[in-house]
């Protein structure tokens, strides 16, 4: 059974709640076991995932899409992991089109958006993190040089998750060289590679912890139409906020699914496990932690819905963007005590692959550290919201 | 076809707990569209995609009903109605309030669950039946239509029955019959939009039974532990046949 929680949600939301858990009874722990063990792509899963038009949330209803908010889509993702499931292989699709919604032009939009929604064509891949820049995007490198309608880009992008498994990509660009501009995040452009270019672009797997499509990708000499580009030219780093702070709402939702699944599991245990005569979860010292993260999952549940309806309301994204952060930061951080406290509650048995806690536990460390560390979170709270020193 | 499926709104009975006396605590529980329901609807819409017709479904419920007419509606169901005065489980009230809304509608089929998963009567399908003066089908597994009859297909514990019926006809479903679709998002999406009818049902609760007592049965378990693994298999494999025979 999944841990429920109060919420309070429309009945159009727990409609389509009760529609992703009626499909998550079919993909049971096993599913998603068996795939950590071969590394695949859910495939099937992420199939049933567009019968139920889930890629639909984010695309407007003008291009024949759901219209929907970010509320709605972590509420999806936040039940696939709480059910010990991982979103991780198809969210990008969800930041992608808002980014597309915003930005794109209409021409582009309706080319893509029908495609998307039906299952036609995949877009989550985002090709941004190099291996000389990481955290510090304005030092990009990859370079777009325009000749006549089109853009030639050059460069290499490192973790870019999902290039294999998606039809279009998008790739962030400078356009102006890193010393040719004043202020440092201007100059970058943002592009969207289909099809035709993809196949031009060399990229290899990195083999990680969990079951994770990411790649090591190099663009040489490819040739992209310039109504490729998204909005205008040098100004895509502003844009990139509609793509990383909705990025963030999202990962901060999956973690909250798995705690969810953490405290379930371990809740379960210690009822049950019985040593010395007594079910475990008589001591306070086993009991106590699982509390502590259920108050910890209601708390920051409720700013990341408080970050979902402020970008929803078109809100200031400067203050989406601090609390988004802050739930990501909260959310992985004590979804990684969670899956501690799941492990120190099994026991020997949390290290048992059968019990599902090691492979959750190693899906649930990834993102203190990605999309963003959670140590450039706090640089961000404490420079640009706290208005302290730059730290970096 | 003129179609009616009767949809009950019922606890989430997963998430039923009971108190130190093992009453149920039934105080903000959230609320749900029956699973056998579900079944209904199912077949009410596999039957209009097939033959063509109208589906209405109707709900003896509250103002707290209009979720589970929102999910038929996207299930497939073409118009809902909530007869708003549910108070408790009362099959006989049930009946009689559906009845006064059904009686002069001309439906063809009625289809609703052979019971329902909170009260387990089963008492609704064969009273309607009675008040209507029509045909019952009961515990049905599959239902065909052929020129104005009803061909159904009635699951009892032996053995199956097929039985044929001119409409119009009750049909009760087992949970056999089919597996409820899930409603994709553009469909959850239209139906949030659509008008739901909400008439006061007034329903006449006085001549209800008193319930004395509601606890659940306390089941003690054994807990039998063995020490060594193989009389523990050996215990397990002989108990296992002994409830295969």
């Amino acid at each position: 059974m999944v841990l429920n929680y109060p919420r309070d949600l429309t009945e159009e939301q727990n409609l389509l709640l009760n529609s992703i858990r009626g499909m998550l009874e079919e993909y049971g722990e096993n599913y998603w076991a068996k795939l950590d063990e071969s590394h695949l792509y859910p495939e099937e899963f992420v199939k049933k995932f567009t019968e139920l038009g889930l890629f639909n949330v984010p695309i407007p209803v003008e291009y024949g899409g759901a219209g929907l908010g970010i509320r709605e889509a972590s509420l999806i993702l936040e039940e696939i992991n709480a059910s010990g499931g991982n979103s991780q292989p198809f969210h990008g699709q969800y930041y992608m089109s808002w980014l597309l919604s915003k930005f794109a032009s209409v021409e582009m939009k309706k080319k893509l958006f029908p495609a998307l929604g039906s299952g036609k064509i995949r877009m989550q891949s985002m090709g941004l993190t190099e291996p000389d820049a990481g955290s510090n995007t304005p030092e990009i490198k990859t370079f777009a040089k325009k000749y006549g309608n089109n853009y030639i880009i050059n460069g290499q992008k490192i973790f870019t998750s999902r290039i294999e498994e998606s039809d279009w990509i998008l790739i962030v660009a400078r356009t102006k060289r890193y010393d040719d501009v004043q202020k440092k995040t201007d100059g970058i452009s943002l592009f969207l590679l289909g099809p035709e270019q993809k196949k031009e672009i060399e990229y290899t797997r990195i083999k990680t912890m969990f079951n994770s499509q990411t790649y090591q990708v190099f663009i040489n000499n490819i040739t992209v139409p310039e109504e490729n580009l998204i909005g205008e030219e040098n100004r895509g780093f502003g844009y990139l906020m509609h793509v990383l702070n909705p990025e963030r709402i999202l990962i901060a939702s999956e973690s909250i699914g798995d705690m969810r699944w953490f405290i379930e599991k371990s809740a379960g245990y210690a009822s049950s496990r019985v040593v010395f005569d007594r079910p475990i979860g008589e001591n306070q010292g086993v009991q106590f932690p699982i509390a502590d993260i259920y108050a910890k999952m209601l708390s920051v549940s409720a700013l990341r819905w408080q970050a979902a309806s402020l970008y929803d309301s078109g809100g200031d994204i400067k203050i989406v963007g601090e609390l988004a952060n802050s739930a990501k930061y909260l959310a992985s951080e004590y979804a990684w005590q969670a899956a501690n406290v799941a492990m120190d509650t099994y026991g020997g048995y949390g290290v048992a692959v059968d019990t599902g806690i090691e492979r959750k536990f190693r899906e649930a460390r990834l993102y203190k550290v990605a999309p963003i560390t959670n140590n450039l979170v706090l640089s961000y709270l404490g420079h640009n919201v706290l208005n302290m020193p730059k730290s970096y | 076809m003129n179609i009616a499926v009767l949809i009950k709104q019922t606890i989430d009975m997963d998430q039923l707990k009971t108190n130190e006396n093992g009453e149920p605590i039934l105080d903000n529980l959230p609320l749900k569209l029956d699973i056998l329901s579900k079944n209904a609807i199912e077949a009410a819409v596999q039957l209009k995609e097939k033959y063509g017709g109208e589906i209405t479904g109707i709900s003896f419920g509250t103002d707290k009903t209009t979720s589970a007419i929102k999910e038929a509606y996207a299930m497939g169901v073409d118009t809902g109605v909530i007869l708003k005065g549910y108070k408790k489980s009362n099959p006989h009230v049930t009946a009689n309030v559906i009845y006064e809304y059904i009686k002069d509608k001309n439906f063809d089929i009625i289809i609703l669950g052979n019971q329902s998963s909170d009260s387990y009567s089963g008492i609704l399908a064969p009273v309607l039946s009675e008040k209507m003066k029509i045909p019952l089908l009961s515990n049905a597994i599959g239902i065909e239509i052929a020129d104005k009859n009803v061909k159904a297909t009635l699951e009892l514990e032996e053995y199956n029955v097929i039985q044929t019926q001119a409409m119009p006809v009750v049909i009760s479903v087992a949970q056999e019959i089919n597996n409820p679709r899930l409603p994709n998002v553009m469909q959850i999406m239209k139906a949030g939009k659509k008008e739901i009818k909400i008439i006061d049902a007034n329903p006449n609760y006085s001549d209800s039974p008193n319930v004395i007592s509601n606890t659940a049965p306390k089941s003690e378990r054994k807990r039998i532990i063995f020490e060594n693994t193989d009389d523990g298999v050996a215990e397990i494999s002989r108990l296992l046949r002994g409830a295969s025979r």
